[in-house]
């Protein structure tokens, strides 16, 4: 039996749910960073407002340090208000998308003995470098492509990510190398249950419209719609 | 007690430290794992306060080695990260560390784990 259209969206509908309980750790990670340190800070604070006399550069101190964090803080629930693919924000560049998505994924894959490498190209993007609509979309499929390799390239040690073209971008997985550098550390990954295999990536990428290459070990994703 | 706190976000590694020595504690900050391992080698620590995302090595790494190191010196092992521990990356991470904390740090509990007696292995 071929899946329809509707099935496909469905599909599609939960891969999105699948990678957006992977990026929500790393996302609620980066609120609870700052709140952190705005207690402790709070703490601090309220020790040297009670001490005979107050410090005052040091209880300013403390305020600069909470009034940071709350800048940080408020970038971090605008990242999650604008995770809905209803919002859009002019689009966004190559290399803000993949700086955002090797962001969120990184710690896991990290945790899970795969080191996550962005070309160097993403480091220093021209001024007017193309912007693409459909950010939401795009953070999608480029975790979807992540998350694929990371799931089915047996043995991977090294995900990267490298423009593909003008308005491409290929993720490609390595496996670990032998003389890797850190010979104590022992790649252990829990069993995932939703893996994202390639039907489940290519469901997302029609879904999303968005065209993508599925390869054993690389995917290629076009930033362009249609 | 001695402390180690592992952190790469030097203020939160600070301010920890503060909080700590205010409860009567030592504490020595590393802001990598390799300046973990280093300061390991270097003093004895009762307690490692360890982030588990760092630049270099993931913190379980760092648990690993600590652990390694210490052989059959006591050693309380504590996780302090963003993650929760029913995360895939804090599920992983919770069986090598003695206690998990998660942030925002809950205080009161930092300072009942650092009363304890450190794990024997």
């Amino acid at each position: 039996m071929k899946a329809s259209p509707g099935a496909r969206s469905w599909i599609a509908a939960g891969v999105r749910h699948e990678l957006l309980m992977r990026a929500l750790p790393a996302l609620r990670h980066d609120m609870a960073a700052p709140v952190s340190l705005i207690r402790m800070n709070l703490l601090m604070l309220r020790r040297q407002v009670a001490a005979t006399p107050p410090d005052a550069a040091a209880c300013e101190q403390r305020v600069a340090q909470v009034d940071a964090q709350v800048g940080t803080l408020v970038d971090s629930v605008r990242a999650l208000r604008d995770w809905e693919l209803a919002t859009d924000h002019g689009g966004l560049t190559r290399a803000a998308l993949v700086t955002q998505c090797a962001a969120l994924m990184r710690a896991a894959f990290a945790l899970n003995g795969i080191a996550l490498e962005t070309d160097p190209a993403f480091d220093e993007p021209a001024a007017d470098a193309a912007r693409w609509p459909g950010a939401a979309a795009l953070r999608y499929l480029l975790l979807g492509a992540l998350c694929h390799l990371h799931d089915s390239v047996p043995g991977v040690g090294l995900i990267r990510i490298a423009p593909g073209g003008d308005a491409g971008l290929r993720v490609r997985a390595q496996p670990q190398p032998r003389d890797a550098p850190r010979p104590d550390m022992q790649p252990h990954r829990a069993p995932r249950r939703l893996a994202i295999d390639a039907l489940s990536l290519q469901s997302l990428a029609d879904d999303l419209g968005h065209g993508v290459t599925i390869e054993a070990d690389a995917v290629q994703l076009d930033l362009r719609r249609g | 007690m001695n402390i180690l706190i592992v952190d790469d976000n030097t203020t939160a590694a600070e301010l920890l430290q503060e909080l700590v020595e205010l409860q009567d504690h030592t504490a020595r900050c590393a802001f990598t794992a390799q300046q973990a391992i280093e300061a390991f080698e270097r003093e004895r620590f009762d307690a490692a306060l360890v982030d588990l995302t760092l630049p270099d090595r993931p913190g379980t790494e760092v648990a690993r080695h600590l652990r390694q190191t210490a052989r059959d010196r006591p050693l309380m092992l504590i996780a302090v990260s963003g993650y929760g521990v029913d995360d895939a990356a804090g599920a992983q991470a919770a069986p090598l560390f003695d206690h998990y904390l998660q942030k925002p740090i809950d205080f009161d509990a930092l300072d009942r784990l650092l009363v304890m007696p450190p794990a024997s292995p």
